[in-house]
């Protein structure tokens, strides 16, 4: 009885809520804090992370980029299924992915987007697969996490909040929101680790720099470039936030006065209110 | 030399029958109002080759009687020949119903007489072709043998007489009238006429025997035309019983797919585009075409990619018979063998699988690659392409991670522009103004918003009138 019981337990499927590391290893999510929250010190590799997030420009793709960025490069591929918009080829080329690992698929139906996550999942060419489902059920998620499993990857669904009632085999179900301090995670389940830790995070700012970053321009006074007008093409920055630093995220708030060109630091500017 | 003759007994039927898994239905293939050859099912009902039509109908009622078709005969031993080239440099057909292969150069390669002859018996059984084979170190004499059924290779020119001697002396009569000469004069076997001076053989059969008799025996030059394969692939396989559901058709597809890797493998090239074309019963046919990623000649990566393909698509009726055409080959060099085993190699070939399963399925242009591109206007500062083709592009740290497809007009509230509340701007605006030269210009001061629900967007206003606020992407 008890040797069916020690048996039962050395199988890898099955964990024990805090006894040690979740046995599949991690990939650093880039973020120092999260990943000393997280069981093994980053996303669980082999295994499906939800994030449930009510709306698109939270942050929910910051938060893996640093992880993505560095996936990309690893020789296999990042697959991107049924995104709800375009994911902005400039952008993710700045968060230092490698576009040419970038595989994008766009199912006509539902029951096609699963089907093609699971086969992105098992086929072990691709080191991450994020999906943005319309509905999904927990069969169908026991087999994503299954196939995840099976093929070695990082599997990321992005679904709505409401979800967080639905039960899960995913091992790790994270919740975004912003407020007005910023960036909160809340960590809903954890396989192997301590769920119900909230965490506030700069998604501008990694902590931890070990990425390639995009290159920071010197800031440059709009009104002297008269040599980028080349092509005629006027690109003109009217005005840069005072650091320059390329990274728009520590930015200060404020009340622009618009349909006038500000060259000031806006920073200093009592909120205003806008007129036209 | 060493030759190897395979010689397709039953290829006429074989060319109706190997459609089908099992052999369901019965078949008789008719030529001049005689049976000549019946399939096991039609063997099992006690058919028999050389009954008469109606005999045969009243013994087996579901017996189905197809006449026989010499064109489509030798289109099929042709395309055996491209598939023999894969096993040898020097194929050469033998109409009606053999195939010579010059095997003595392939041994090595092969590893040895018995590896080889695995490969090729496998090989066609797969296509769904029964053989007799002889091995001979003259053509002539291996397909002396092979006629006679003789699996014993002769490697030894030494021993060829002996071997030839003890073969039925039909076997060297081509027609009727020489047959009954050999009966008249008593010659049995291969060896009696061997006995017989030449000269007084020659006169009595006929100078035709005699030099077949002398090029088996290796006296007598014996040059064989060789076999140049075809360079487009057409292949029609017709299925007895109409096929309803996909596997049937499935495996009928697998035999011609091998037969066109047999093909591909001849000419080290593969094929990217294939049509499957699918024949109903009285309905125009249904073509269904196939695209891969890259040239490929793995029949179960081909067959893999139909199936995704044909699981998409209801078939409209049943199936009587399946075809295949590939138009254009296109060079695939053979990987080389590396010493140390590559992941990247396999990956490689791994992620196209991927890919193109995931293409057959979902359709055209729904699995793609991302790219950027050197332009200002946003919504062309990137595009979709095929996967893994891009090349590192402009960055650009200021763009947000989401674009949406159309710039979306965002309500004005007082003026202020609103999205699920009103929104807070964020740094100062960056000014975009270009495109003229192609009509389709922008001018643009995009700035950054902050939502109530604290999403973060990139919104612009338009520099021209009516100067409305319109959101164009998520920092997602």
């Amino acid at each position: 009885m008890n040797d069916a019981l020690q048996q039962l337990l050395r199988q890898p499927g099955i964990w024990q809520a805090g006894t040690g590391k979740a046995s599949t290893g991690a990939i650093a999510s880039g973020f120092a804090e999260l990943d000393q929250a997280l069981p093994g010190g980053g996303w669980p590799a082999n295994a499906l992370t939800e994030l449930l997030h009510d709306q698109y420009g939270v942050g929910e793709l910051r938060l893996f980029m640093p992880a993505l960025a560095r996936l990309s490069r690893s020789g296999r591929w990042i697959a991107l299924i049924a995104p709800p918009h375009i994911p902005y080829a400039p952008a993710l080329a700045a968060q230092g992915v490698d576009l040419s690992r970038i595989l994008l698929v766009h199912p006509r139906r539902d029951h096609d987007t699963l089907w093609a996550v699971q086969q992105a999942l098992r086929s072990g060419t691709c080191a991450a697969v994020l999906c943005w489902p319309q509905a999904i059920n927990e069969r169908q998620l026991r087999r994503l996490q299954l196939a995840a499993e099976t093929g070695r990857t990082l599997g990321i669904l992005f679904r709505r909040e409401e979800a967080f009632r639905q039960s899960s085999p995913a091992a790790l179900r994270l919740r975004l929101r912003q407020d007005a301090q910023g960036t909160v995670l809340s960590i809903l389940k954890c396989r192997a680790g301590i769920p119900g830790q909230q965490l506030r995070l700069d998604l501008g700012n990694p902590r931890t720099r070990s990425l390639p970053m995009a290159q920071d321009r010197p800031p440059r006074p709009a009104v002297e470039q008269p040599e980028r007008r080349r092509n005629a093409t006027a690109v003109v920055r009217i005005a840069r936030s005072r650091a320059g630093t390329g990274k728009f995220h520590p930015l200060p708030q404020m009340n622009l006065p618009l349909g006038t060109d500000s060259n000031e630091p806006a920073g200093h500017h009592p909120p205003r209110p806008i007129r036209q | 030399m060493l030759w190897l003759a395979l010689h397709l007994p039953l290829l006429c039927l074989e060319i109706h029958d190997r459609g089908q898994a099992g052999d369901h239905v019965p078949l008789g293939m008719l030529d001049e109002q005689r049976l000549i050859a019946v399939n096991p099912a039609a063997r099992d009902a006690g058919v028999r080759a050389g009954m008469r039509p109606a005999e045969a109908a009243s013994l087996c009622a579901g017996l189905k009687l197809i006449p026989r078709d010499p064109r489509a005969e030798l289109d099929a031993l042709k395309r055996l020949g491209d598939w023999g080239l894969q096993y040898s440099a020097r194929v050469s057909l033998q109409p009606p119903d053999g195939l010579l292969l010059e095997i003595g150069g392939s041994l090595r390669l092969f590893g040895g007489l018995e590896g080889l002859l695995g490969c090729i018996g496998k090989s066609l059984s797969d296509l769904g072709y029964r053989i007799r084979r002889g091995i001979a170190p003259t053509p002539t004499a291996a397909w002396l043998l092979a006629q006679a059924g003789s699996q014993e290779p002769i490697r030894d020119p030494a021993q060829l007489r002996r071997h030839l001697a003890a073969l039925p002396a039909v076997l060297l009569a081509a027609e009727r009238q020489q047959r009954e000469a050999l009966y008249g004069l008593g010659l049995r076997t291969v060896g009696d006429c061997l006995a017989l001076p030449r000269a007084d053989l020659g006169r009595r059969l006929g100078g035709e025997l005699l030099h077949l008799l002398e090029r088996a025996l290796g006296e007598r030059p014996d040059p064989r035309r060789g076999h140049r394969p075809a360079t487009e692939f057409h292949a029609e396989l017709p299925l007895p019983a109409e096929a309803r559901n996909v596997e049937a058709i499935l495996f009928s597809l697998r035999r011609l797919l091998r037969e066109l890797c047999g093909l591909l493998r001849s000419r080290v090239c593969g094929v990217q585009e294939l049509t499957l074309r699918l024949d109903h019963e009285r309905q125009p046919a249904t073509d269904i075409p196939l695209t891969l990623q890259g040239p490929c000649r793995d029949p179960e990566q081909l067959l893999t990619v139909a199936r995704e393909r044909l699981a998409r698509q209801p078939l409209a009726a049943a199936v009587t018979a399946v075809s295949l055409h590939a138009r254009y080959l296109l060079p695939l060099p053979a990987n080389p063998m590396e010493l140390l085993d590559t992941a990247t190699q396999r990956d490689a070939q791994q992620w196209r699988l991927l890919a193109e399963r995931l293409d057959a399925r979902l359709g055209e242009n729904r699995v793609l690659g991302l790219s950027t591109r050197a332009e200002h206007r946003p919504e062309r500062a990137w595009q979709a392409q095929r996967p893994g083709t891009a090349v590192a592009g402009q960055a650009h740290p200021h763009r947000p991670l989401w674009l949406l497809p159309q710039p979306r007009p965002l309500e004005l509230h007082r003026g202020h522009p609103c999205w699920n509340g009103p929104l807070a701007l964020e740094a100062s605006p960056e000014r975009i103004e270009t495109g003229w030269w192609d009509g389709d210009d922008i001018s643009r001061d995009y700035h950054l918003a902050r939502a109530p629900d604290g999403a973060l967007l990139w919104i612009y206003r338009d520099r021209r009138p009516p100067h409305g606020w319109f959101l164009h992407g998520l920092f997602g």
